[in-house]
């Protein structure tokens, strides 16, 4: 009796020399010529895949062979020997009278030479010609084929699939064995660009058309290479103005905005819309981004520009260096110890203990949080099944001890004391009197010895914290979630918390690494998502600097600034240290996690389709009182070029801002509505089907 | 008649699949039972949750001022500690239930004026829990989940289940009872000023969220056959299924917020409100909210809603330094914009019809931490404000302020809650209309508690 299960695994480690041989002829650039549509059959539980036209045609119709419904995957192939020299023939077979009710296909030769042979199956065809792995990979213009494995309880219900979408393979779990990458499909010019794009919607604050033919003409690896690269942007050097003192320093100050400029984040705004719309290093400014919404601060408790500034650069400058640098870094600043009371913390007296509010949210939600993870970020459990808390109170207090006897840096000429006035300008400062001497309980069964200096204290702290098995995990499943995918596979998280633990040369919480390892995984790149959980809402920030981007915007980020607020993110403004949302919201009614749905309500809902008709439709002028001001224009003409013909605008909207999944009922949709438009006035349609298409779902959740 | 409020697929979350006729008829039975039901129960009615973000310090919003009680507060936070309050300058209010005195924080003055005129009670020492537990159970590690952590702590108070993460909150789950209350207009039971909170979200429904201040009006539309066309397809392709959870989760919001802008905003937007006076001089984002709410309360002919519930918000509770500014700050916002709210409801002829009640994270240690302020504890003391409440009194139990003492948790006054969020919520319901026999589908784990009405609506 032939076992699938056994020719699954060797289908994956076996080599043929005759596809090695081949591969040396790498030629593409040719479209391929066969589509293979994936069948369900509910009552069998059955996939099936087909790539003659007839055979799809036949169970579409259903009368024939009844109960088979399309579900949706498709992926590319070849029809022909020699449309592609390096594919190889499919060999399909079907189970014979005494085997399997179901249908096995094999690229490799050697297997269908075994399975022919094998009295449980039948040969049937050649189902169509692809390419094979080579060691478990697959080369460059094709994406993988994965195929899992159904036992079922026997003969009758023992199945397989093949997919090449990584989240949906590995969603297969439960009831499959994952047997890994059998084939390699050619990718169309088109899903080459739907690649792209997505790569840019992940690594950029959006793809324009001029990155999207850079990454196809480099290539995402080389792409990258070049953003790790990048110089790092620069926020603005603001002044220092003393806190509190807004009244008596801006009655003098010859500054008409003062109070806007130095004592709100207005400036800071503008700076990072200017920046996310032009500057080069996007990736270095995603990656802060998504930093600094996981060690939050806010411009509600440090309204200062000059600090607030400093702190937001702390994570550009750190972005690809190395995750125990950022907690010290974070640890220090005086902008994060005003936030949470860190600073001027001291050891404990008869009546007043050392604050703990930077201990808990250090552990809570910077490195550690509240439950011992696995290490693929899903929750550990005890012998009864219960969550492990990964600290308790004892420890918040031992790490509260730990951080007691720091101040804001001296002034300038200023007599230093044991608490100094507030100051942003430097990180904060030891006063080893003020710092508690007593043994401190750390993680891990840890305890600082009694007696060690201040700065001691907290480099090992900071270390026992780092050194938690729940950071990768904790952390990289963040980044995850703010990169790429609100909902990733345990799988996928475990592939990036491995990363983290360890970049490949021994060293832990190397940030490149992570982010490198992230966006070159399966899970972010190939070419079609169809999982029907996979992807995020465009966060408020995102979407519309995605939309600008888009349209080529030039902006000097006010209106970016004041719409982040009434899209529910002013930027710089969380409303506390649990950022804008939380990275465990569920999708109501659903097991999905979708962090940036918290976001998403009525009030916001209307507030994004006013922010798109006002950046189309309306204008937005410079603002008088700001220097340089110059508003916000997007740059329509090639839009309006495009317009005489509608099915062309859509096709290129598809591709540009929808990976080309545009369903045609939404296509109809939007020409109709063009339709309504004179043709004589191509802008308004330009207008109006970039509208239609931005403040769309299927655009509003980036997929 | 025009269907708003629920969206297409929350219908069909609710009702299964059904065929498009069956759901038609199903719906039409539910809209005339409804109707059926308003016409022998007339009466409006409205819940207001006011959540106070950030843990507020029960220990310095109501504090006992007899001798004794006033030098246990005094020994843990003396005037040195940074956060005392002199007990001269506290407000006196006398419970009617109790013999001694207790004093408000001296900025709540308007709290003070309900709580004197009955129409204010204090529920003390309220937190979440498992059950009822002593300080033996609690060591033994009987306790919620993440006790102390902001996030997980918002959570319980805010879905009333302590023993594991909720995907739905109390209040939306009472809006799912009551929902057929409303159906005659499928105006949805709630309203939230905050956004998609826990508290809100039920299952039957998408609540309503609307803005604090500003518009709720979507632009662009004003007349021209392209722009109708423009928004015709706008709402085309909101209609379209598309087989990614995601982005229909996101049509189905879209929907909503274009079919409500429309009733809403004009509300919203009425300049003749005539309740306006009593919000004029205050332009806090408390009494913003809160006149939101009354203008949706005074509408409610127009909405055709017979059951609300209202969520506000008020944050930066979490005083872990510079308290006594802080704690000042926000409650000089907060009871001003309380008062002015009631005082709105007896305008409107609804103050018997509408309660009014303040939850939070959790209290703070009794004891000092360096910064003055205070770090996270647990039970805390709260206010319920209507002209259904039985004021003038203080439910519940109020803790010994004693560190390490008979209430205290640990070691630094982290009180031991008397009562449970889950009782709490559940006297709420029941005077909201909640059939006693669903108060345990509400509130899953109100059994655990020897009563279920803790009396303060009489």
């Amino acid at each position: 009796m032939h076992d699938p299960r056994s020719a699954g695994r060797r289908a994956v480690h076996v080599v043929t020399a005759f596809a090695s041989i081949l591969a040396a002829f790498n030629v593409s650039a040719v479209e391929p010529t066969a589509t293979v549509i994936e069948f369900y059959n509910a009552s069998l539980n059955h996939y099936f895949i087909t790539a003659f036209p007839e055979e799809a045609a036949m169970l579409d119709q259903g009368a024939i062979v009844p109960g088979w419904t399309r579900t949706g995957v498709t992926w590319q192939a070849w029809a022909n020997a020699g449309d592609d020299p390096n594919a190889l023939p499919v060999c399909r077979f079907y189970g014979s009278p005494t085997g399997p009710n179901s249908h096995f296909y094999t690229a490799d030769p050697a297997e269908c030479t075994q399975v022919k042979q094998d009295a449980a199956w039948r040969f049937e065809a050649i189902a169509f010609y692809i390419e094979a792995p080579q060691n478990g990979n697959c080369g460059a213009d094709t994406t993988p084929v994965y195929r899992s494995f159904a036992p079922g309880t026997g003969l009758s219900t023992m199945n397989h699939r093949y997919l090449v979408d990584m989240t949906m393979y590995e969603h297969m779990a439960p009831s499959s064995i994952l047997e890994g990458v059998v084939m390699c499909s050619p990718l169309s010019s088109a899903q080459k660009q739907a690649d792209a794009v997505r790569l840019l919607e992940q690594a950029t604050f959006g793809p324009d058309d001029a990155l999207v033919a850079h990454v196809l003409a480099i290539g995402s690896q080389a792409f990258l290479d070049e953003q790790f690269a990048a110089p790092a942007s620069i926020y603005p050097a603001l002044p220092y103005v003393p806190a509190g003192q807004q009244a008596t320093f801006c009655a003098t100050d010859p500054d008409p905005q003062c109070g806007r400029d130095y004592y709100s984040l207005f400036l800071l705004q503008n700076a990072f819309f200017q920046q996310a719309l032009s500057a080069n290093d996007q990736l270095r400014q995603r990656v802060a981004f998504a930093l600094s919404q996981i060690l939050v601060t806010s411009g509600l408790g440090v309204n200062l520009s000059y600090g607030m500034g400093g702190y937001q650069q702390l994570f550009r400058d750190n972005a690809f260096g190395n995750y125990e640098t950022i907690l010290s870094r974070v640890t220090l600043s005086p902008v994060m110890g005003d936030y949470l009371n860190m600073v001027n913390n001291d050891k404990p007296s008869a009546t007043v203990q050392p604050n703990e509010n930077y201990a808990r949210e250090l552990l809570q939600l910077f490195s550690i949080g509240v439950w011992m993870l696995n290490a693929d970020g899903t929750q550990m459990r005890d012998g009864s099944g219960a969550s492990v808390p990964s600290y308790d109170q004892d420890t918040i207090e031992g790490f509260a001890h730990v951080l007691t006897g720091w101040t804001y840096p001296p002034l300038a000429g200023a007599v230093p004391r044991t608490h100094n006035s507030k100051n942003y300008l430097a990180d904060m400062t030891p006063v080893d009197t003020n710092h508690d001497k007593g043994p401190k309980a750390l993680l891990a069964g840890v305890v600082l010895p009694a007696g060690q200096t201040i700065q001691d204290d907290l480099a090992q702290a900071i270390h026992n914290v780092f050194m938690h098995p729940n950071v990768g995990p904790f952390v990289g499943r963040q980044l995850i979630q703010k990169l790429v995918t609100g909902n990733p596979t345990p799988q996928y998280v475990a592939r990036i918390a491995a990363v983290f633990n360890n970049n490949g040369l021994g060293v832990r919480g190397d940030i490149k690494a992570v982010v490198r390892a992230m966006l070159t995984d399966p899970e972010a790149r190939g070419a079609v998502k169809l999982d029907p959980g996979y992807g995020k809402l465009r966060e408020p920030v995102l979407f519309m600097t995605g939309a600008a981007r888009a349209l080529g915007t030039q902006s000097d980020g006010v209106y970016f600034g004041q719409q982040s607020k009434a899209l529910g993110q002013n930027l710089f403004y969380p409303p506390s240290v649990f950022n804008y949302y939380p990275p465990t919201y569920l999708l109501p009614d659903t097991a999905i996690v979708a962090p940036e749905f918290a976001l998403a309500n009525s009030s916001t809902a209307i507030n994004r389709y006013n922010f798109a008709n006002t950046l189309l439709f309306g204008t937005i002028a410079p603002l008088p009182t700001l220097p340089g001001a110059i508003g916000t224009t997007p740059a329509l003409a090639a839009l309006s070029a495009l317009a005489g013909d509608p099915a062309a605008l859509l096709d290129h909207l598809d591709a540009q801002l929808l990976h080309g999944t545009m369903p045609s009922a939404m296509r109809t949709a939007i020409l109709t509505a063009l339709a309504a438009v004179p043709a004589t006035d191509p802008l308004t349609r330009a207008k109006t089907a970039v509208y239609l298409v931005a403040t769309s779902p299927q655009y509003q959740v980036e997929r | 008649m025009k269907t708003i409020g629920i969206p297409r697929r929350a219908f069909l979350r609710q009702l299964g699949a059904l065929s498009a006729f069956g759901l038609a008829s199903r719906l039409d039975l539910v809209r005339f039972a409804a109707e059926a039901q308003a016409q022998t129960q007339p009466d409006y009615k409205a819940l207001v949750c006011v959540f106070l973000f950030g843990g507020n310090d029960g220990n310095n919003t109501v504090i006992p001022i007899d001798t004794a009680g006033y030098g246990q507060y005094a020994g843990v936070r003396p005037a040195s500690s940074g956060i005392n309050l002199p007990q001269a300058s506290l407000l006196p209010i006398q419970p009617t239930n109790l013999g001694s005195p207790f004093g408000l924080h001296p900025s709540l003055t308007d709290l003070q004026t309900l709580f004197n005129q009955n129409r204010m009670a204090v529920l003390a020492n309220v937190g979440t829990l498992l059950q009822p537990t002593t300080q033996s159970q609690y060591a033994a590690g009987l306790r919620p989940l993440s006790l102390y952590s902001h996030a997980d702590q918002q959570g319980q108070w805010q879905s009333a289940v302590s023993a594991a993460a909720s995907g739905t909150g109390w209040g939306g789950r009472i809006a799912d009872k009551v929902a057929p209350l409303n159906a005659a207009s499928d105006f949805p039971v709630v309203t939230s000023l905050d956004g998609a909170v826990l508290f809100t979200t039920g299952t039957a429904a998408i609540p309503l969220s609307i803005p604090a201040t500003g518009s709720f009006a979507l632009s662009g539309y004003n007349g021209g056959a392209a722009a109708a066309a423009r928004l015709d397809a706008v709402r085309q392709v909101l209609a379209q299924a598309s087989g990614n959870a995601l982005v229909d989760g996101g049509a189905d919001i879209g929907a909503q917020a274009l079919d409500l802008s429309a009733i809403v905003n004009p509300i919203l937007a009425n300049a003749n409100s005539t309740i306006a006076p009593l919000f004029t001089n205050l332009k806090t984002g408390t009494a913003n909210q809160l006149y939101q709410v009354a203008k949706l309360i005074e509408a409610r002919a127009a909405t055709g809603a017979m059951r609300q519930i209202f969520f506000v918000q008020l944050g930066s509770f979490d005083t872990h330094g510079d308290q006594l500014n802080r704690q000042q700050n926000l409650f000089d916002e907060l009871s001003p914009a309380l008062k002015a709210f009631y005082d709105a409801t007896v305008s409107l002829g609804v103050a018997s019809q509408v309660t009014t009640f303040t939850l939070s994270d959790f209290g703070r240690t009794l004891q000092p931490a360096s910064g003055g302020g205070t770090d996270h504890a647990w039970g805390s003391h709260h206010f319920i404000i209507g002209g259904a409440v039985q004021g003038g009194q203080i439910y519940g139990r109020y803790p010994e302020l004693v560190l390490g003492g008979p209430d205290d948790a640990e070691k630094e006054g982290r009180w031991l809650p008397y009562c449970a969020v889950d009782q709490y919520g559940a006297t709420l319901a029941r005077w909201f209309g909640v059939a006693p026999a669903d108060l345990g589908t509400v509130f899953p784990n109100l059994a655990m508690f020897p009563s279920t009405d803790l009396g303060f609506m009489g």
